[in-house]
């Protein structure tokens, strides 16, 4: 039992270093685009870095990325980043959610199906969220901008998952541990 | 561990939509209230922004300041390249000065053919007035140019700005340039700007008689008065002097060559249109020709 508990308190731990991690890699990318570094070209396209770190990680180990969490994140983002309030944030929460029940689907197929999956959620993403700013009355960024982000985030999705993997040890539980969770589904 | 885990998430499953609906109907309330009461809102953001922004100063500057750096590096790896660059539009800056003085020495050049009327295609001998004529009743002056020099009988002698006359007389080293001021001197002119033609007619006066002209009210005294090259005799646009009017209402020329100080006389050896034999038939016609052809 007391092994039990040890190994209890040491997740406990990795699980809440992950979490400050999942914030502080989120914040640093929010810090990058506030850099007073003018308008370079490739910013105002850039992928929804934050967006894709999120779902990586909701697909390999949601218990690193709470959904308070994400939350936080995400309405902070709109916050700093000049966005709408609220819309974007919300329309992250419930991709997230909806890719986090699906991940026992994903758990046994390969990369390409999680990453067609991803991406069909994020492009319901951004239609929901050009409709939503239709229906406020909000002036929208141009069409062709908007495309390009989707697809800048769409093809810099396993670059994050890959430096996810690879840098953060953000990976699928192992096998055994699937087997088991199977098993009980 | 992992069925615990597993049951206590099948456990909290309701709770978890619930409060994921929550959630999402803050967030969305929070956009439709922005929407309604934007200015309160946006406070709320800057101070949200206040409080963020200036504690990440710190992590901020280093990034900042490297990302300069990085910028600073490529500005001075095109050093090399904007050196270059200098260099030929240097090169070119040197073209275009030449080209400069060049066209600065033309147009001075072109400025004196101006002020003595030169025109382009004549070339002139210069000759030094030798003697005067030594009588009052005949004007003209002795050059010490000649028929060597390529002098013809009728050629125009100017000084510095205007005509002086005519070669009239002609030696092998000398010739005689007969005035405009002289008696038998008769000249067409055209006065500018209205391009009346006329006919100057020397008088022994220092200002030559203007005859033979056709509306007179068109012109005005101060006009300039060339050369109209009429009979060929003379190069056209040669300039001669200005017009004023007498006291009795006649015109008459104030020559623009100073004929008070006649040291040298450019002749202008143009090619001329008729040999000039006589001194007396300037203008003659062939007979088998005729004018008719």
């Amino acid at each position: 039992m007391k092994l039990w508990g040890q190994m209890a308190e040491r997740s406990a731990t990795h699980i809440w270093t992950m979490r400050a991690l999942y914030s502080t890699t989120c914040f640093a990318v929010i810090l990058f685009h506030l850099l007073p570094l003018g308008q370079i070209g490739w910013i105002t396209f850039s992928p929804d870095i934050i967006l894709c770190i999120t779902l990586a990680w909701v697909v390999r180990r949601p218990e690193y990325a709470p959904i308070l969490l994400i939350t936080a994140v995400a309405l902070l983002a709109d916050l700093l980043l000049m966005r709408v309030p609220g819309l974007w944030a919300a329309l992250v929460v419930l991709l997230a959610d909806r890719i986090g029940r699906q991940r026992h689907r994903m758990r046994s197929t390969g990369f390409g199906v999680e990453w067609l999956r991803v991406s069909v959620g994020i492009g319901m993403l951004f239609i929901l969220e050009r409709f939503a700013l239709n229906l406020l009355f909000v002036d929208r960024p141009p069409l062709p901008a908007s495309i390009l982000q989707l697809l800048a985030t769409l093809i810099f999705y396993p670059v994050v998952v890959g430096v996810s993997a690879g840098v953060f040890r953000v990976r699928k539980p192992a096998l055994i541990e699937t087997a088991a969770s199977g098993r009980r589904a | 561990m992992a069925q615990d885990r597993t049951n206590s998430e099948e456990y909290f499953l309701p709770i978890r939509r619930l409060l994921i609906g929550i959630l999402v109907f803050c967030l969305i309330l929070l956009t439709i209230v922005w929407r309604i009461d934007s200015p309160r809102v946006e406070r709320f953001r800057m101070a949200v922004i206040d409080r963020v922004v200036p504690n990440m100063e710190w992590a901020m500057a280093p990034v900042t300041a490297t990302m300069n750096i990085i910028r600073d590096a490529q500005s001075y790896s095109r050093i090399y390249e904007q050196n270059q660059e200098l260099r030929r539009e240097l090169q070119q800056m040197k073209a275009w000065k030449e080209a400069a003085l060049q066209l600065e020495l033309k147009n001075a050049r072109l400025l004196d053919l101006n002020n003595v009327r030169l025109d382009a295609d004549l070339t002139y001998v210069t000759g030094v007035v030798l003697t005067d004529s030594g009588s009052s009743f005949r004007k003209s002056v002795l050059l010490n140019i000649g028929e060597r020099d390529g002098l013809r009988d009728g050629m125009a002698a100017m000084d510095g700005i205007g005509l002086v006359g005519r070669i009239a007389g002609l030696g092998q080293e000398t010739s005689r340039v007969l005035l405009l001021t002289d008696a038998n001197s008769r000249l067409p002119i055209t006065i500018q700007p209205s391009g009346q033609t006329a006919i100057l007619f020397g008088d022994n006066s220092p200002t030559p008689l203007i005859d033979f002209l056709e509306k007179p009210e068109l012109v005005r005294p101060g006009d300039r008065v060339v050369t109209s090259g009429d009979g060929g005799v003379f190069p056209a646009d040669l300039l001669v002097g200005q017009l004023i009017e007498s006291r009795d209402g006649r015109y008459h020329v104030r020559l623009a060559a100073d004929f008070e100080r006649l040291a040298f006389l450019r002749v202008l050896r143009g090619v001329p249109k008729e040999e000039i034999n006589d001194q007396g038939e300037i203008i003659i016609f062939d007979e088998t020709v005729g004018p008719d052809g």
